[in-house]
């Protein structure tokens, strides 16, 4: 019996394979609780200065074409 | 009493002229529109925005660099206090482009790649020596330290070179956008990538995240790579929180037609600023309807029993109407698509 876990896991290195990607990359391409926790706060850091550094709210920026400037405010303690 | 919407994010096609012919491009850009607006209409449009509390206007075309009055628009938009992004095919910047730039301190300047080769750009771009010149471009920007981002288009013909177009884009400080052309404009439908291939792009991008940081490679998926996957981490910038057009989000035509985005068919044209000002179209209750007058009822398709619905909206309104010819039903949905590899 395959489960759904298994089900996925093999169409995802299925595709993976037409773009280079080998069996661990594919798996370590997976959301992890990690990565919605860097993203929750990272999103909220991004508000916070965001709202400094861009008054009335940095939500709209990303929407046309993303800046360098946009991974400063977010990831700014990594660059 | 209404609500107030401010917006944030403006993108203006300051003129359709363009010295490429794309085999993608959403606006079939070439020629110069119609009663295309002056340069005193455009900064009267700048000044019109800043009342209305806009934080970024991103100048396109066409190519915005063939407009001989785009610096004075830039200038003039930094001296409003307001944050400025230019988007171009990159085939005109040069080094007194380049000297301009560094006067107005642009919040990004972007180049359009959309290929890992030259064959494969330059065929895309209908431009044989394109590719060259862009990459001459990239190091001319980069060069003089300017916030300088690369959006990539991605369809059948190019969606293999994604991994080139990544080693080339390595530890460069370039930011790097990859986004999904939809079949507006002149891009056949036939080109479109498939879901499995969408799913594949939206995978590489997930991995390349994983596997180079951010100071390595600043990668996003756009807003047409989503929505809540139940397997990928986020790939956008931020989590999704709807389509924003009418909201923080605004376009204006060349020739001052109004809408809540520039990808988005003409059908969704507000209003012209030669006829009605901008605010007055802007703050019109009437105006952005169908996502300022939202509601769940209104989801289509398989959005409709979707538990992410509301705060949603059926993902990208471009793609949801461009393939269903219904609003707020998105069916290159990451969830969507998940769901559907379970049940296989």
């Amino acid at each position: 019996m395959v489960t759904k876990n298994q089900k996925i896991n093999n169409k995802l290195q299925e595709l993976g394979k037409t773009l280079g990607l080998n069996e661990v990359d594919t798996m370590r391409a997976k959301r992890t609780t990690k990565n919605i926790i860097t993203m929750a706060l990272a999103t909220g850091a991004f508000i916070l200065l965001g709202n400094l550094m861009m008054p009335g709210g940095p939500v709209g920026a990303y929407y046309a074409g993303v800046s360098f400037k946009d991974f400063q405010l977010l990831f700014g303690w990594f660059l | 009493m209404s609500k107030r919407y401010i917006p944030i994010s403006v993108v203006w096609e300051t003129t359709l002229n363009c010295n490429m012919n794309c085999m993608h491009c959403g606006s079939s850009a070439g020629a110069i529109r119609r009663n295309e607006l002056t340069t005193s209409e455009g900064l009267k449009l700048c000044n019109d925005l800043n009342k209305l509390g806009t934080r970024l206007i991103t100048l396109m075309g066409g190519e915005p660099f063939l407009r001989k009055d785009w610096h004075i628009f830039a200038h003039h938009i930094r001296d409003l206090g307001i944050n400025v992004t230019i988007m171009s095919n990159g085939l005109l910047i040069d080094e007194k482009i380049v000297s301009e730039l560094r006067k107005i301190d642009p919040y990004a300047v972007t180049i359009s790649i959309d290929g890992g080769t030259a064959k494969t750009h330059n065929s895309i771009r209908g431009v044989n020596t394109s590719f060259s010149r862009c990459m001459r471009s990239l190091d001319l920007l980069t060069d003089a330290n300017l916030p300088t981002s690369v959006i990539t288009t991605i369809h059948k013909e190019n969606l293999k070179e994604l991994p080139i177009l990544r080693d080339i884009l390595l530890n460069r400080d370039i930011a790097w956008q990859v986004q999904m052309a939809t079949p507006v404009g002149r891009f056949p439908k036939s080109l479109m990538l498939s879901k499995d291939e969408f799913y594949t792009a939206s995978l590489f991008i997930a991995s390349t995240r994983k596997n180079y940081s951010v100071k390595e490679l600043p990668l996003i998926g756009a807003h047409n790579f989503g929505y809540h996957s139940q397997v990928l981490p986020n790939i956008q910038l931020l989590p999704w929180i709807g389509c924003q057009a009418g909201l923080t989000a605004m376009g204006i035509q060349s020739d001052g037609a109004v809408q809540g985005c520039l990808s988005l068919p003409d059908m969704f044209i507000e209003g012209n600023i030669h006829e009605k000002s901008l605010i007055d179209i802007w703050n019109d209750p009437s105006s952005f309807s169908y996502n300022r007058n939202f509601s769940k009822a209104n989801l289509n398709g398989e959005c409709k029993n979707c538990k992410h619905g509301k705060r949603c909206r059926g993902g990208c309104l471009t793609v949801s109407t461009s393939l269903t010819g219904e609003k707020h039903s998105d069916p290159y949905c990451l969830r969507l698509i998940e769901q559907k590899m379970i049940s296989e």
